[in-house]
This record gives structure tokens, C-alpha cells and sequence, in this order.
């Protein structure tokens, strides 16, 4: 086992208002190429309450629209493979002031 | 798409490695059983990302170099590069970070992304781009992304490593870029390039970067010294970062992302974004033993790439944490810092504490001081 790690996402918040995105507790955007560090994006924490709910509302639909796990076999006791593709668009809705500091 | 049950629910990494925590709501859809939920909630869950050194080689003399690298230095084992990734694999971990020493000295390194690819890891390397040629970068296109470290134009990069390796790192992002293999920039920010930030992310979007990634300067290997103290940032630097963030996003986007390391997180303290929102885009403060872990070219685990197997091991990070005293306790995105850089805190101050160059952290600290100071004065 790689060195164990608590877990515990458990604090963070809900999709709120957006009724088609409940339940998603968290988008993380990229996997990033440091091997150093972990690092994160930041421009959605730039943008507008609307530009971050069109966002969630696509990863809704990208996970909605993925096939179940039950399309795939397992790879280990608790990790799923499913086939097909579902990635996000590619592009990132304009900066429009939103919360930037 | 990938999917891992955890006693909240579930990670799911799409196609573009984008990270999705879904709540017990979507199980079903998405194929989990309750079982699988239980049997997650009763154990301890893997990292989401492991950073693995796959050579101490390196021909670079970066004076800031974390890592115990020299350019005789040995080189992993692809038959242990591969056990490694089997076990990260079995493990649930989704991204895997190579870097060195410069693993591009690994003459195993194009086989080494693909083999992570196969198991269904996302494979990420970072270089110095040292040794890059047309046809190496050719065999790379398994990886997800490259990422050459590139301190600064006009002398931003020398001011960092102590050398002038600004070339080596524009010849390779352009090698890269032309083989198709999408580029990221590592940038270590120090007080002599800080200035020359936004105009360095200019040059290199303009070079076919799809993203920038921001680093801050840590007291580890050869940085461990006393320079640390005038190489890191300024408070006033600091004071600033928000706000160049806000600039560089508006300035370089869409074509251009921008990403921060965890140990930069603490900075935003002061930039009063919710809590919320920073956990609901997920940006990862210390997540060393929790979502990151790493392995070192000796196959040790550690916390993360800068941590001391013996001195910080994962359990330090984890109990800080849980329970960090003030001003962490109180501050309003606690929960996603998780306290700062603890590299940072046991270098300058000889323990786990409070990140002490953190604006929050640096004010707690001076208002203590000027009441002990009124107390016997």
C-alpha cells in the first residue's frame, strides 16, 4: 500500500443552487507535470458565479453521460474503468470579475 | 474515466485528468457499490498524485536544487520503476509526476510513460530540458504533459539556478511544443524575479505554453542554507501575490493556465476568497501525506519531494493539520491550506508551525510580540 493517507474530503461544500450538479463536492482542473509540488489552477476562482456554474453544469453532463462502471471490468477492489470519452471543453469561459480579489 | 470509491463517495478523473469528487449520490451511476464505499470508509485512502525521482543524474548546478543529485548520479531501475508504478496503480493513484535528477537521463523514460499510461496512471514529467533533442521528444508523446522549469526571462532564470539556462529552456519548450506534446513552465519565484513574472508568462504563452505553473522557493537540499532568507519572497512581494495572480490570469487566459503550488496557498490568506470556493475548485494547499506522496531514487516514501523521511513523516503533516493551533485554528480557509509549507516552518523555525511567512501567520506573530512587549514594558 503507498504510503497510507487520511482521507476525508468530507468538508467540502456542495454544487448549491445548481440542481443538475448536486452532489459534486469538488472540480479539479488538470493534473498539472510538477513533481515537486501539487499544484492547482486558479483562473475559475477568478471568475463570475455564472462562469463557475457553466463548468459544473458541463462536468455534470460529462459525468452523466459517461458509461457506468458496470460497462467496464474492474481494475483493483475499488477503482473503475470506463471506456468511451469524456473529458471537458477545452475552453475556459472568459474572466468577468466574479470574485477576484 | 476512472473511478475511486472514497467514504465521501467518490474521485473520478476524466479523460483530461480532470479530478471530480462526487458525493453517494451519483454511486449508482457511476457503477460503485455501497460495499465498495464501506470497504473505503475502513481503510485509509491512497494520494491522488505521487511524485517519483526515477534518477539522482543531473547535469544542471541549480543552486536551489531540493534534491541530492549529481551528474554521476545513479539512475532507477526500470524493473523497479515498473514495480512502483504497479503498487500506485493497485493503490488508486491517478497522477504520477516523474522528476529526478533530470529524468531525462533515464534512458527509460519514453517506455516509463507509456507503462504508467497502460496501468492507467496519468504520466507528467518535469525537466530542465537538458539533453532534449527532436528525436527523444519525439518518443515522449506518452506523457500527458511536460513541464520545463523556466525561472524568468532577462535574467530571471540565472537569478534562481545561478546559471544561464534561459536558452536551454526556450530550445526545449519549442522541441516540445512542435512534437505535439502539450508544455507547462515550472517558475520558482524568488525576490530577484518576481518582477519580471508577468512579462516572463507573456514570453513564454507567446512560445506555445499551455500553462504556467508557480513555485515558491523552499529551504530544502542545497537551498537549506542561510541565502534562503534573502532569496525568499519579501513581505511586501507576498502582499502583492493575490492580486498578480488576478493579473495573470486576465492577462495570459485562455490560452494560457495558471496554476499555484501548495505552498504558495497560504498567501491567499489574505485575499478573502471563501473557503468554499478554493475547495470547490480544488486548490490543494499541504496536502503532503494526504493527496500527495512521493518516492525518492532510494524507493523511500516521504510526505512529499521535500520532506525528511525521518524528520517530517506523513503522520507530522496529518496531526498539524487536525488540530493546528492559532492562527491557523481560526482562519477562514484552514481547512484547504492545512497550515502552510511545514518545509518552510521546520527550516525557520526548527519545528511544525504555522507557515510563518503567511501574512496571517506574520501578523499574529507581531501582535504577540508588541503585547509581550507592553507586558514588561
Amino acid at each position: 500500500m503507498t504510503d497510507a493517507t487520511d482521507d476525508s474530503i468530507d468538508e467540502v461544500p456542495t454544487s448549491g443552487e445548481l440542481p443538475e450538479a448536486a452532489g459534486i463536492l469538488s472540480v479539479r482542473h488538470g493534473p498539472g507535470a510538477n513533481c515537486s509540488s501539487i499544484g492547482s489552477a486558479v483562473e475559475i476562482l477568478f471568475l463570475s458565479a455564472t462562469a463557475g456554474a457553466a463548468i459544473l453544469a458541463a462536468v455534470a453532463a460529462v459525468l452523466r453521460a459517461s458509461p457506468t462502471a458496470s460497462d467496464a471490468a474492474p481494475d483493483s477492489a475499488t477503482t473503475r474503468s470506463a471506456a468511451g470519452t469524456n473529458r471537458l471543453p477545452e475552453e475556459i469561459p472568459s474572466v468577468d470579475g466574479g470574485t477576484a480579489p | 474515466m476512472r473511478v475511486r470509491a472514497e467514504s465521501f463517495g467518490a474521485w473520478v478523473k476524466l479523460d483530461d485528468a480532470t479530478l471530480v469528487a462526487v458525493d453517494r449520490s451519483w454511486l449508482a451511476r457511476l457503477g460503485i457499490d455501497e460495499s465498495d464505499v464501506a470497504s473505503a470508509a475502513a481503510r485509509t485512502s491512497a494520494p491522488l498524485e505521487s511524485h517519483v525521482s526515477i534518477t539522482s543524474q543531473c547535469a544542471a548546478p541549480c543552486e536551489g536544487c531540493y534534491q541530492p543529485v549529481s551528474r554521476d548520479g545513479a539512475h532507477v531501475p526500470l524493473t523497479t520503476i515498473l514495480a512502483t508504478l504497479d503498487r500506485l496503480a493497485a493503490d488508486g493513484v491517478f497522477t504520477v509526476a516523474l522528476g529526478g535528477g533530470e529524468p531525462l537521463a533515464h534512458p527509460d523514460l519514453a517506455q516509463i510513460g507509456l507503462e504508467a499510461r497502460a496501468r492507467g496512471l496519468t504520466p507528467v514529467v518535469t525537466t530542465s530540458g537538458i539533453g532534449l533533442t527532436v528525436e527523444r521528444a519525439a518518443s515522449l508523446t506518452g506523457f500527458q504533459q511536460i513541464n520545463v522549469s523556466h525561472d524568468g526571462i532577462d535574467g530571471g532564470y540565472a537569478d534562481v539556478r545561478g546559471f544561464h539556462g534561459e536558452s536551454i529552456a526556450t530550445r526545449a519548450i519549442e522541441i516540445l511544443t512542435r512534437a505535439g506534446i502539450p508544455v507547462g513552465v515550472n517558475l520558482v519565484l524568488t525576490r530577484g524575479n518576481f518582477a519580471r513574472v508577468e512579462a516572463t508568462a507573456s514570453d513564454i504563452r507567446a512560445r506555445g505554453v499551455r500553462e504556467l505553473q508557480l513555485l515558491r522557493y523552499k529551504p530544502a537540499g542545497r537551498a537549506a542554507t542561510l541565502s534562503y532568507l534573502d532569496r525568499r519572497l519579501t513581505p511586501e512581494q507576498i502582499a502583492t501575490f493575490p492580486s498578480l495572480l488576478g493579473r495573470l490570469v486576465q492577462a495570459q487566459q485562455p490560452e494560457m493556465t495558471v496554476r499555484i503550488d501548495c505552498a504558495l496557498v497560504p498567501f491567499l490568506a489574505s485575499a478573502e476568497f471563501p473557503s468554499e470556493l478554493l475547495a470547490q475548485w480544488g486548490v490543494f494547499g499541504c496536502e503532503a501525506g494526504r493527496h500527495l506522496h512521493a518516492i525518492d531514487a532510494r524507493g523511500d516514501d516521504r510526505a512529499c519531494s521535500f520532506a525528511d523521511r525521518d524528520a517530517l513523516p506523513p503522520s507530522a503533516f496529518r496531526a498539524f493539520a487536525a488540530d493546528p493551533p492559532e492562527p491557523c485554528a481560526s482562519c477562514a480557509i484552514r481547512d484547504v491550506c492545512r497550515g502552510g509549507c511545514k518545509i518552510v516552518s521546520q527550516f525557520v523555525g526548527g519545528a511544525i508551525t504555522p507557515d510563518p511567512e503567511c501574512p496571517r501567520v506574520r501578523a499574529h506573530d507581531a501582535r504577540r510580540a508588541s503585547n509581550a512587549a507592553e507586558r514588561t514594558g
